[in-house]
């Protein structure tokens, strides 16, 4: 290959680059700057340029209900975020679940909604959640939002994990992934701690 | 503001960023850069090593992000109907790259009102769960200022071309900037949304003599950590009754095997008198 042309097609390999990394939607064309004084040149390759204003920021639809017709579970659930010491929030009443306020919720282009409740709390009854480790994979779980839209889902799998192994990345991921994840607890209770030893998650995949 | 010679550059430098920017670059070799143009009434065009890359570049306007490879970059600014780098009307500035960085260089006036070139480097560590994060440049000609959230300064003596941090919780605060160790606002009040996992870059740019004061706005998002654990259980019931059940179930068992037993003794007895 004679230099030129090697020139000419690295030019093109470093703007179909640098385009595809600025997010351009077409491969600029690569033009030299031109050769006479009268010409003035195009730019070599395609930046986003826009005003330097705050973008709109999509409100999300929150989830405001949770129910496993199966299993008999029906909860009310309520936004959450997180408690000093970097832990999920969670509602008090184990009968109550909290969504995760900073992730997806199901009207959410990507990312996981993540769902979590008590199995049970000092003074209040056992709660539904934990009916969650008896879920098979297929079973249907229905989420309501906040503007009336019920979304179903389908259960893909349900497996325990060592609190200190939950695998948090994973399962509050906000890209790659629209996964349903019912968070709760199980295993031994330490009532030293007043802290049970695993996690029980749920992933369930949307139908819709 | 920094000068360098460009020697051994020449036109046709396009295969020099690709001779730096393979295709496959590794994120450790390459960084991010956007442009902001702060300086009023004044429309470029910016030229990177020599090559045209923001044709008609507007006030108040941000360019990018551009993926470059590591290393030190020439821009220069130019009338917008330049053919080429030679006359620039600002720079050129040696901007240096460093792999895995995210930078914003601002053309924008200095405390007395004259044209500079800054470059910044962006804090993209992930931030706390919960959190966001608030970045305030003051790349504008005035004096010093303090930030204010809500009315109280949260930073202050901020000068021309300075920068601070602040990591806060998610949630919209009231901000405006006031003239350093004063409270009537040059900016705003506005409402500021501190969104999770995101950067807020707030510059304050223009000129306060001319009344060009003004309010440029750069997010970055992405940045978000998961929380560290989910405790959904605090009562521990549910082991208690659990542990009861399987009592009752080896309670039950041993009964029924004790129930077959028995019942077998009474046949044999019941056969055996049977017999007489």
């Amino acid at each position: 290959m004679t230099r030129t042309a090697a020139m000419a097609s690295a030019a093109l390999a470093a703007a179909l680059v640098l385009s595809a990394c600025s997010g351009s939607p077409e491969a600029a064309a690569p033009t030299a700057p031109a050769p006479t004084a009268t010409a003035t040149p195009t730019p070599a390759v395609d930046v986003p340029i826009a005003a330097a204003t705050p973008t709109p920021v999509r409100l999300p639809v929150p989830p405001v209900r949770v129910v496993v017709a199966s299993l008999a579970i029906d909860v009310r659930v309520i936004d959450v975020g997180v408690e000093p010491g970097g832990f999920m929030q969670l509602p008090v009443d184990p009968a109550v679940g909290g969504w995760y306020r900073y992730g997806a919720d199901p009207s959410s282009a990507d990312g996981n909604t993540v769902i979590s409740a008590h199995v049970d709390a000092p003074d209040y009854p056992i709660g539904p959640f934990s009916r969650i480790r008896e879920l098979s994979p297929g079973e249907r779980i229905e989420v309501t939002d906040a503007a009336g839209t019920v979304h179903r889902y389908s259960v893909a799998t349900v497996a325990s994990y060592p609190k200190a192994s939950l695998p948090v990345d994973e399962l509050f991921a906000r890209a790659g992934t629209r996964a349903l994840v019912l968070i709760t607890c199980g295993g031994a209770f330490d009532s030293r701690s007043g802290r049970y030893a695993d996690n029980v998650v749920a992933i369930a995949t949307p139908m819709d | 503001m920094r000068n360098k010679i460009l020697v051994g550059i020449a036109a046709g430098s396009i295969a020099a960023l690709a001779a730096i920017a393979p295709a496959s670059a590794d994120t450790a070799e390459t960084a991010r850069l956007s442009v902001l143009h702060g300086i009023p009434d004044t429309p470029v065009d910016v030229w990177v090593n020599g090559e045209l890359t923001l044709d008609d570049f507007q006030p108040g306007d941000l360019a990018g992000p551009l993926d470059l490879a590591a290393g030190d970059y020439e821009v220069a600014l130019t009338a917008p109907d330049a053919t080429d780098a030679s006359s620039p009307v600002l720079g050129p500035v040696t901007v240096t790259l460093a792999g895995g960085g995210d930078y914003t260089a601002v053309a924008h006036l200095d405390e007395g009102g004259s044209p500079t070139v800054t470059p910044f480097q962006n804090d993209i560590a992930a931030t706390a769960a919960g959190e966001g994060r608030l970045t305030v440049r003051h790349v504008a000609a005035a004096p010093a200022v303090d930030v204010l959230a809500a009315g109280a300064p949260v930073i202050e003596g901020l000068a021309n071309p300075d920068e601070a941090t602040l990591n806060l919780p998610a949630g919209t605060i009231s901000a405006s900037v006031a003239a350093a160790g004063t409270t009537e606002p040059v900016l705003g009040p506005a409402d500021v949304t501190v969104q999770e996992g995101v950067l807020t870059i707030a510059y304050a740019w223009g000129s306060l003599e001319d009344g060009s004061l003004a309010l440029a706005v750069q997010t970055i998002s992405g940045l978000h950590s998961a929380p560290e654990g989910v405790n959904s259980g605090v009562g521990g019931q549910l082991a208690e009754r659990d542990a009861v059940l399987q009592a009752l179930m080896i309670v039950g068992v041993a009964a029924i095997a004790v129930a077959l037993a028995t019942g077998g003794v009474v046949a044999a007895r019941a056969r055996v008198g049977a017999r007489d």
